[in-house]
């Protein structure tokens, strides 16, 4: 195959196994890779009703036909399990190094199922794959365990591991590549964590055969030149200011998420945004494998309270631990995003929990006593904020209530309402109130709340490829129903999302993704149509559902909390505005082909070959 | 007409310096563009355009006092 390995990495952890598996030419086809293979996977090897945490869940790790190629961004792959947050799916994905070496390693997945005896690790060096003890490494952190992995192996592998948190159950633990990168959202490192699988840590020393070399040659050129010529008279301004720029467009439309989703504008939003983050601790701009952007953060705080020295914050942590839970102090926030990347764990579903906390503390429903931090917790709190985010990584005190999410937190003191989630997971960075088709999208995520599985902030907020008005809703439904598909395109074919909306799609709502096409053609050696790799990218979304209707989710599982549904926006241009969820759900369903309650019709499921 | 313009990262250059948010004077009846053109942005160069903080287009028109607030597009967050 081209493209494409055509083998996968089987690693039966219970009793030791390790097989290799051909990849079916024609699964690889219909799905793609990435996202896609993990859901078949799951659909034909894991019952909908196993515990997440159980043995019997599998969880895979997927690369896409272009991952490890020289296409722009060609840097991605995806977790995929059944979340322990949410019950419903992962769709966690990460770049950075580790993802292409897998590739290179000649491998499209690795599927790890059962659980291993003891803590274990898995070292693949090309063909080779081994399982190694791991109980020496149990307990340490992410960048200790990085540094122990690559002595032990060898000194150019790349690894992806879990920290403390993923060991210890955290709900929304990472794992966390290239030390500093994370498969963030959804627990994804907590099911490691139940496997005693410690790590994966890779050599992978060949190169991604392409079908049609010198025509993929030329159209990674054709990319890169566009790329620039579109920056010709101004920086890029991810690469300048990072993801975390994004605040100026949050802030300007109302929509950035400020004291648990109480209001969608943040009086201190210029003291943590990008260009606050970029004047004051930006050490270097870092890339992804194969990415002109290089949107990641190498920061350091030199000194105070906060200091320390790593990667991020990002856009969303951002939000998490600074406006959402009313701190406009950056050093904080980093410090804050260095913990949960040491100890692993997803920043966006700390910082929101936290939020939770202290909004329920501001109500007088979390004592003081159970919070145990001498005095009360409320909103902008910098200093509680670092010492809650160590000590949920570390399941300390009242941080192993918050190591359970927001919504079991709430629950636990009789008021979830006050959880801003969607399915049980934590919301991004944008308040649905102001973007009414974000709030679409949350709801029928088949993760639950996210911003990237059919991100409509670009075109809503962000002006890409164009722009068009948030506060509308009659026109959204069918925008996510693109979006969405075409997401699971990008996703599948292992491309990074931040630079495909620009490059790799028309530039309108329609997001036709005529450049990836091109690319998984000269790679592949396939003849894809635009219109087929919309119809696989259905299929993925459909296979994505039909697990979960299998798992008992429906209509009222597609939900947000009733502050988003029922309490207006009380100030900023969104002011006055709710979510109109359920106006766009209906006209979402029938155009899925999606009966009432949200469940797939037999017809449709058959002609994309998933009944 | 007067109205209150702010620039944004890659378009704060355009702004008079050391003033930003400032104003600008308009003929009555100005439309987007025309206050584009006399900041002298091209109205093919991608952003976003917003007046009193909602999404606007080139060809809406301008009434004194709006506020109106130009970034560029954004690829992630
Ligand atoms: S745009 Fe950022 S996240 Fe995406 S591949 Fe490039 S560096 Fe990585």
């Amino acid at each position: 195959m081209f493209g494409w390995c055509g083998k996968v990495l089987w690693v039966h952890l219970t009793d030791g196994r390790i097989e290799e598996r051909a990849l079916d030419p024609e699964t690889a086809r219909d799905y793609i890779g990435g996202r896609g293979l993990g859901i078949r996977h799951l659909l034909d090897w894991v019952d909908p009703d196993t515990d997440p945490l159980d043995a019997a869940n599998d969880l895979v790790m997927a690369t896409g036909p272009l991952t490890g190629t020289p296409a722009p961004t060609g840097a991605r792959y995806m977790v995929m399990t059944k979340s322990p947050l949410t019950g419903a799916l992962t769709c966690s994905n990460a770049g950075g190094h580790f993802p292409a070496a897998l590739k290179k390693a000649g491998w499209d997945a690795v599927v790890f199922r059962g659980r291993a005896p003891e803590p274990v690790y898995l070292w693949i060096d090309g063909d080779r794959a081994e399982l190694r003890r791991a109980v020496h490494l149990w307990g340490r952190n992410v960048p200790d365990t990085d540094d122990a992995l690559r002595q032990e192996t060898d000194a150019a592998a790349k690894t992806a591991v879990i920290g403390p948190a993923g060991e210890a159950g955290v709900r929304f633990a990472a794992i966390m590549n290239d030390r500093h990168r994370a498969a963030g959202r959804s627990g994804v490192g907590a099911v490691m964590g139940a496997k005693n699988l410690k790590a994966v840590a890779v050599r992978g020393r060949g190169r991604v055969q392409l079908a049609h070399a010198k025509r993929f040659k030329s159209l990674v050129a054709g990319f890169v030149k566009g790329f620039k010529a579109s920056f010709a008279d101004g920086p890029v301004p991810l690469r300048k200011w990072g993801t975390a720029v994004t605040v100026a467009g949050t802030q300007n439309f109302g929509v950035f998420p400020t004291r648990n989703f109480q209001t969608g504008v943040f009086a201190g939003w210029e003291k943590i945004d990008g260009r606050a983050l970029t004047e004051k601790y930006l050490v270097r701009a870092k890339a992804c494998f194969s990415c002109p952007i290089a949107c990641g953060r190498g920061t350091r705080i030199p000194d105070g309270p906060f200091a320390g020295q790593g990667e991020g914050p990002e856009y969303e942590t951002v939000y998490s631990l600074g406006s959402d839970c009313g701190v406009d102090d950056l050093a904080a926030v980093t410090q804050a995003n260095y913990i949960c990347n040491m100890l692993g764990m997803d920043t966006i579903s700390m910082g929101a929990t936290i939020a939770c906390a202290m909004e329920m503390s501001e109500r007088g429903i979390i004592p003081p006593a159970d919070v145990g931090l001498g005095r009360d917790l409320r909103f902008g709190d910098a200093r509680a904020l670092v010492e809650l985010t160590a000590m949920t990584g570390r399941m300390e005190g009242f941080g192993r209530l918050l190591a359970e999410g927001s919504l079991r937190l709430a629950e636990h003191y009789g008021h979830p309402r006050y959880a801003m989630v969607s399915k049980g997971q934590e919301f991004a960075g944008y308040d649905p109130r102001g973007e009414q088709g974000m709030g679409l999208a949350y709801a029928t995520s088949p993760i639950g709340a996210s911003h990237m599985r059919g991100d409509p902030a670009y075109i809503e907020l962000l002006g890409v490829p164009k722009q068009i008005d948030p506060l509308t809703w009659h026109d959204k439904p069918q925008i996510i129903v693109d979006w969405q598909n075409v997401f699971c395109v990008i996703d599948s074919a292992g491309l990074c999302v931040f630079f495909a909306v620009r490059n790799y799609v028309q530039p309108d709502e329609t997001i036709r993704p005529e450049g990836i096409k091109a690319l998984l053609n000269a790679a592949t050696g396939l003849d894809y149509s635009t219109q087929e790799l919309c119809t696989a990218g259905e299929r993925i979304f459909n296979a994505e559902r039909l697990f979960l209707t299998k798992a008992g989710f429906s209509r009222r599982n597609d939900s947000l909390p009733p502050r988003i549904v029922s309490e207006p926006m009380p100030e900023g241009p969104a002011r006055g505005m709710v979510c109109h969820l359920d106006e766009m759900l209906d006209a979402y369903y029938r155009l899925r082909g999606w009966d009432a309650d949200g469940i797939p019709e037999a017809a449709g499921l058959k002609k994309l070959g998933l009944a | 007409m007067r109205i209150h313009v702010k620039l944004q990262l890659t378009f704060e250059d355009r702004a008079p310096a050391g003033r930003n948010p400032f104003d600008l004077e308009l003929t009555p009846g100005a439309t987007v563009a025309r206050a584009l053109e006399a900041l002298a942005i091209p109205v093919s160069t991608p952003k976003v355009i917003m007046v009193n903080g909602r999404a606007a287009t080139p060809d809406r028109k301008l009434a004194p006092g709006d506020e109106l607030t130009v970034f560029p597009p954004i690829e992630g967050g």
